[in-house]
């Protein structure tokens, strides 16, 4: 279980002084697939490179009781839209790389999700196009081998085909133990997909909930996102009557 | 034309022996070839390893061995120039070198002991070492300057050269900034002395070629110094003087 506790993380100092994350307590068990949510700004990302320690932050974070590590950090993946593959290297290559880095690479899954999005093993990376580059972005989190596959917004610049496919595939294979923590916009799309959704709101937990809760409940997970962000759909009507009687007195 | 060249073929006892021989230098150049082959790509299979992944390292090693040419030519120029010059600051014996003319004249009918290296298929090549020991053309008593004063910035372009190779290392940690954020890989591997192996190593090793290529030019200046200045001209235990300080001044590029 990854245990976050009381997280905070300020980017900047003095005017420009930003809270990204203020005191976030979450725990994500093994096996659950977690949708991450918030606007732009929210603090997903970076809630995700405070899991991962790629940023100094306050608080606590822990895999199994234990801080994260050399040692157990190989139990984490992370898919970004910022990319981590190196550019030069084709995907043979990269294979090579993980395989000799991780131990429980699986070299199946990858030859099986290489084929199933039709990218070419012997091209340098750089050479891809965008959705391709995504796509490998995803490919590699999820052959490590790791425990908890964290993916920040990977599908932008994916055509929804693509995404569709790929959450059914993902279902399909997905071991028992293995999480997914799933930072997107696309709320509708991953709505039958994740288990748990977690909302983000100005670097705090405005809302978490399972989906087998919304279920008893009848609501969408559309309806507890408005719910819990005070949604108010009257705005959009106001606005577009002041705009629509400003333009008619012209 | 082509009947008389089978019926030599056929008679000649050595054509086929010829042929044969061509074909075994063929097996022996393919398999000399395959064996390179094996060899450059174990190194480059070792170099992949040394370096960050998918780094375009071969313009590198190419640019910084011909960097180590062109300042191995520089530093054997800037050596001869400050030789020469102390070979210039010497007091040269007028009678001693007329004597001594005189006496290669004599003995070898050439013009100067030097001509000795050339004339006889070089078999008189001792008697002039043995020559120029006896009748040397230095006044008695002249001192030749330290080899510490010869060498003196004689390896400044090496240290130019240096620093180069070591603004690579800048290089190859913002190689991982670079296109994408390659960083997070390197830094979720669970040896996390990879990021700074693959990223230190080669200019490492370039610069160790570096000090490499120095140990031996200053070995060959050394035998070039002792080789030509005549053993009394030399004041004793310049080696260790050289060591103690002549090591340190040969950075400098104040040296002409």
């Amino acid at each position: 279980m990854i245990e976050l506790k009381e997280i905070s993380k300020v980017y900047g100092s003095g005017y420009t002084r930003k809270k990204a994350l203020d005191k976030v307590s979450l725990s994500i068990p093994q096996g659950q697939i977690v949708g991450l949510f918030g606007e732009n700004g929210a603090g997903k990302t970076t809630l995700m490179k405070c899991i991962l320690g790629y940023i100094h932050h306050d608080g606590k974070v822990t895999l199994d009781g234990e801080p994260i590590t050399p040692k157990n950090i190989i139990r984490i993946s992370y898919a970004t839209n910022e990319h981590s593959f190196f550019p030069g290297l084709t995907a043979k290559a990269h294979a090579e790389f993980y395989a000799e880095h991780f131990p429980k690479f699986s070299e199946k899954r990858f030859k099986a999700l290489m084929e199933f999005f039709e990218l070419p093993e012997n091209k340098p990376i750089r050479h891809f196009s965008t959705g391709q580059k995504n796509q490998f972005e995803v490919v590699m989190a999820m052959c490590q081998g790791a425990d908890y596959i964290l993916m920040d917004e990977p599908f932008a610049g994916n055509d929804v085909f693509n995404r569709e496919d790929f959450y059914k595939v993902l279902l399909g294979i997905l071991e028992p133990h293995e999480t997914v923590v799933l930072s997107t916009h696309l709320l509708e799309e991953v709505e039958n997909f994740i288990g748990r959704a977690v909302l983000l709101h100005n670097g705090r937990i405005v809302g978490d909930v399972t989906t087998m809760e919304l279920e008893e409940t009848g609501r969408s997970l559309m309806d507890y996102v408005k719910e819990t962000y005070n949604y108010r759909s009257d705005r959009v009507v106001k606005v577009i009557r002041e705009l629509g009687s400003s333009e008619s007195d012209s | 034309m082509r009947r008389i060249f089978e019926e030599w073929v056929v008679t000649n006892p050595f054509a086929g022996w010829e042929r044969q021989q061509s074909v075994e230098d063929d097996a022996r150049w393919n398999r000399r070839k395959k064996r390179w082959k094996i060899f450059e790509a174990w190194c480059e299979r070792k170099i992949n390893r040394m370096t960050p992944p998918g780094f375009e390292w071969k313009p590198i090693l190419n640019w910084s061995v011909a960097g180590m040419g062109i300042c191995s030519l520089i530093s054997i120029f800037r050596f001869l120039g400050r030789y020469g010059k102390a070979w210039r600051s010497l007091k040269w014996d007028i009678q001693t070198m007329a004597e001594y003319e005189a006496y290669v004249r004599e003995h070898y009918g050439v013009q100067t002991g030097e001509s000795l290296w050339f004339i006889g298929n070089g078999k008189y090549k001792d008697e002039w070492m043995t020559i120029r020991e006896f009748i040397s053309v230095v006044e008695e008593g002249e001192l030749i300057s330290s080899f510490s004063w010869v060498m003196k910035g004689v390896m400044a372009p090496f240290v130019y050269l240096m620093a180069i190779i070591l603004l690579l290392t800048i290089f190859h940690y913002l190689y991982y900034y670079r296109e994408t954020k390659s960083i997070y890989l390197m830094k979720r591997l669970p040896n996390r002395s990879e990021l700074h192996r693959r990223s230190l190593s080669l200019p490492l090793i370039l610069v160790a070629a570096c000090v490499v290529v120095i140990v031996l030019l200053t070995a060959v200046c050394c035998g070039w110094y002792y080789l030509w200045v005549p053993d009394r001209c030399i004041a004793p235990g310049q080696l260790s003087h050289f060591l103690r300080e002549g090591i340190f001044t040969m950075w400098r590029g104040d040296g002409l």
